[in-house]
């Protein structure tokens, strides 16, 4: 083979130029720290990579959906506290106004206490969420669930349900398919309008036979006031086993939430101790051919005749 | 040998010396000076002894060259011609792909339908409703401007091809005229520097054009484009090429000597045709694949949205999307999106939120029309609908409002009615005005059976989250995000293998200059040597004529003498 001076040009220029290259990939990689820049260093890793990051922003949002959801089933467990809490008093009121020992007069003041309850559970059913939402309202969140109408005292005749329905329910997506009831319906808690032992027309009954001093009347109210508060413990308990289910949820969630950056860091990242000792060994080779080709472009035979 | 009989004849042998060692010292100073130059064949003095007369003639000067290393060389430079080209354009394609982690198209997307999925829990919620309308003018903004980027490199693209051509044309113009030059030479003064100048532009040529050379008898060299024989130069003639673009078929058309449609098998203008014109190039499909994913998220979305119900309804609405002829099918109306047969419900609510009308509207494909539609819609109490301009226009009366369920038929998504996306392209998907103008119109809820809409309702709004995990392209495959990773990893895949094309074949071509460099290449250690020879032999020549110069004087010394006495 005859080598002449400019296959060494040649060749130095091409092998410098390749370390070079080497070394600016290399910095580039260990700056970043993601061994993929561009989708040409890993065509596939590109792709698993932007479903990785797809499902990681359906988890970051479905773990945001737990915590709106739970901020309305805590609205609803704590209104439905105050909502035992009255039925409690109603039904201690109702035990003591059967007695036979009352008179009018002290029935009627029981039944000034049932009338406050009443107007307590009405304000309840109506309670708002934080969000400005009705809480006992089903998916009509906007209006009132509960519209009452007053006699001419000003007391409560009767409670009327949003024609509309209360029934339907504003649901959460907490897992992938998977979608639970953002709170409890007033049906529920209250009972419904088509039920006669609901809540709201058992106090009404209640304070009549109370007001009209109906011993008997007090008596047959009794047990379903003792209902509507069982109806409503039921009601609190569900409403507690959806949250605590939504911890279950949402610690999954976190775990894959950790599984899912793993395995972006799997695809993108860099191995720093590999690719630093990398770069050192490339910055070696890079530094031997500079100094080899300073050796070798500055010599011919010129140098040496006289 | 017959020596030379007289003394005189001696000195014409050592002039004849100087001659051959200074024609010797002058080539290896042309040789030393041309060193560094590109294409440069290295000559050599062969001397041969004269016959008959004794002594030293220069017999010729050889330009030292292997045609076989010029015409493999030739072949690779025209291969790597064509990868270089086609990694320069994948390398623009890549980067209206590529992203930072969590930005882009994808991430844009997944914004989208995170907002949807917000929207399902908090349907009244308006600020959640505000941000999902962003999301979709972000995502179509994106879209648009990915494809805007797309035809802008087929722009540069095109100009590129042009310019390439311009270039080419330059060559083939010059290499016609040194064959000309070359043909013309005296046969006593080989044109070697010539023939190395052609060298460099006939490489050069086959980079851009995929060429293959023929070497013709008289010295000249015929030029064909590879795989189609079209000529460029032959002999002193030069063939022309000419790029034009054809709007018609959205490619750019090449033509040799005026007429002849060529398609070049290699080189740069091959690698940048076949990026630019093919439909499965990596430009057009790019595009298509960026057509398709926006045109199936915004059907998708639309179909959704068209079945559900905002928080407020309309009282007069004008579809996005005109038909060609109200009189006509729908499904052959000129509309983006086909109908199917099935059928929409229409619910006309009263003030209160009652339902007054709930009625389904039949299409039929290839019968229902528009007009069809509209009489139908008339029929329902409390609405009237009118065409103008091949646009359906639903008004509701006083103090009704209406909405739309359960379309079975893609006709609403297909007309433009209650659409959340206008256009179907990535160069025209835009998020319809009306929902922009108006957040409360995105559908997060559906009637119910009765007709009745529920504020709380986001049942709408989750399908339309859900539509992130739907296989809804690639024949049920893939979802919209695995669809468009396909498309980048397709795009980086082929800019990786160009650019291993591009290495493997720069290693090829060096192999070959190699080769061509072990022949013809300068050593400046070989001339110095030939320097140094030639320089001695002119030495000793020199010397030797003084020498003779020196017998002859002793020669007519002695004459002289003789005469004298």
């Amino acid at each position: 083979m005859r080598v002449t001076p400019g296959i060494i040009n040649a060749q130095l220029a091409n092998d410098l130029q390749t370390a070079l290259t080497a070394l600016a990939t290399q910095q580039q990689l260990i700056l970043t720290g993601r061994r993929i820049n561009a989708p040409a260093d890993d065509p596939g890793g590109t792709a698993n990579a932007l479903v990785v990051r797809s499902r990681q922003a359906a988890n970051d949002q479905l773990q945001k959906n737990i915590a709106i959801a739970r901020g309305s089933l805590g609205s609803a467990d704590s209104v439905l506290r105050s909502v035992i809490d009255g039925l409690q008093q109603a039904k201690d009121v109702a035990i003591q106004g059967a007695n036979d020992s009352n008179d009018a007069l002290s029935r009627q003041a029981l039944g000034a206490q049932v009338d406050q309850i009443l107007e307590a559970m009405v304000s309840f059913g109506n309670t708002r969420g934080s969000d400005g939402t009705m809480i006992f309202g089903g998916q009509e969140v906007t209006t009132a669930p509960y519209a009452v109408t007053r006699d001419v005292n000003g007391a409560i005749s009767a409670v009327t349900v949003n024609a509309r329905g209360i029934d339907g329910q504003m649901r959460a997506e907490v897992a992938d398919g998977l979608t639970v009831a953002q709170g409890v319906s007033g049906n529920i808690v209250f009972g419904a309008a088509s039920d006669p032992t609901n809540v709201f027309d058992t106090l009404i009954r209640l304070r009549d036979a109370l007001d009209t001093n109906n011993a008997a009347n007090v008596r047959a109210e009794l047990d379903n006031v003792t209902a509507g508060h069982d109806r409503a413990t039921t009601a609190s308990v569900l409403v507690g086993t959806r949250l605590g289910w939504l911890d279950t949820l949402e610690s999954r969630l976190k775990d894959d939430a950790v599984t899912l950056a793993t395995s972006l860091s799997s695809i993108e990242d860099v191995d720093m101790v590999k690719a630093i000792s990398d770069l050192n060994q490339i910055q070696t080779f890079y530094q031997a051919g500079l100094a080899a080709g300073a050796r070798l472009l500055k010599q011919s035979l010129a140098d040496f005749l006289s | 040998m017959i020596y030379p009989t007289n003394l005189l004849g001696t000195l014409d042998l050592a002039r004849r010396a100087l001659n051959a060692q200074q024609t010797a010292v002058q080539v290896a100073g042309h040789n030393l000076a041309n060193a560094a130059t590109p294409g440069y064949s290295r000559e050599r003095v062969d001397l041969v002894t004269s016959p008959n007369r004794g002594g030293v003639d220069v017999g010729s000067i050889t330009r030292l060259r292997d045609r076989f290393l010029d015409f493999s060389l030739l072949s690779e430079q025209q291969t790597l011609g064509k990868n270089q080209a086609q990694e320069d354009v994948l390398q623009r394609l890549q980067a209206v792909f590529n992203a930072q982690p969590g930005e882009g198209l994808s991430a844009d997307v997944n914004q989208l339908f995170q907002g949807f999925q917000q929207l399902s829990v908090s349907p009244t919620d308006q600020a959640v409703r505000v941000a999902v309308a962003d999301a979709g003018a972000r995502v179509a903004q994106t879209f648009q401007l990915m494809r805007g980027r797309i035809d802008q490199l087929k722009t540069d693209v095109t100009t590129e091809i042009q310019q390439r051509v311009t270039e080419a044309n330059q060559l083939i113009t010059q290499i016609a005229d040194l064959n000309r030059q070359i043909v013309g030479a005296p046969p006593t003064a080989p044109p070697s520097d010539l023939l190395d100048q052609r060298g460099v532009l006939v490489t050069r040529l086959g980079q851009i054009a995929g060429i293959t050379e023929t070497d013709r008898s008289d010295g000249s060299v015929q030029l064909a484009l590879t795989g189609t024989g079209v000529l460029l130069v032959d002999g002193r003639s030069a063939f022309l090429l000419a790029a034009t673009l054809n709007g018609g078929t959205d490619t750019v058309d090449l033509t040799a000597g005026g007429s002849l449609a060529v398609l070049p098998k290699s080189g740069e203008l091959s690698g940048l045709l076949e990026a630019r014109n093919l439909s499965n190039g990596s430009i057009k499909q790019a595009a298509a694949d960026l057509d398709t994913l926006a045109g199936s998220i915004a059907l998708a979305v639309n179909r959704l949205q068209a079945s559900g119900t905002g928080l407020t309804e309309f009282t007069t609405l004008t579809a996005a999307n005109a038909v060609s002829a109200s009189s006509a099918a729908l499904t052959a109306a000129g509309l983006a999106v086909t109908p199917v047969t099935g059928s929409f419900k229409v619910i006309v609510h009263d003030a209160t939120g009652a339902v007054t009308a709930n009625v389904a509207v039949p299409v039929t494909a290839g019968t229902t029309t528009l007009d069809d539609v509209r009489t139908a819609i008339n029929a329902i109490p409390g609405l009237t609908a009118s065409i103008s301009g091949g646009k359906i226009t639903i008004t509701a009366a006083a103090g009704s409002a209406f909405t739309f369920a359960g379309d079975t038929s893609d006709t609403l998504a297909a007309l433009g009615l209650n659409t959340f996306f206008t256009g179907s392209t990535a160069s025209s998907l835009a998020v319809n005005p009306l929902v922009s103008g108006d957040v409360t119109k995105i559908a997060a809820a559906v009637a119910d059976s009765a007709g009745l809409v529920h504020a709380g309702d986001g049942s709408n709004a989750l399908a339309l989250a859900r539509l992130s995990t739907k296989l809804a392209l690639g024949s049920g495959t893939q979802t919209f995000t695995d669809f468009y990773g396909a498309t980048v990893a397709s795009v980086g895949s082929q800019m990786r293998t160009a650019t291993e094309g591009v290495s493997r074949q720069q290693a090829a071509v060096q192999v070959v200059q190699n080769l061509q460099q072990q022949v013809s290449g300068v050593s400046i250690d070989d001339e110095m040597i030939n320097l140094s020879q030639g320089q001695a032999a002119y030495t000793a020549a020199a010397r030797y004529a003084t020498t003779v110069n020196a017998m002859i004087q002793t020669l007519l010394d002695v004459v002289g003498q003789a005469v004298a006495a």
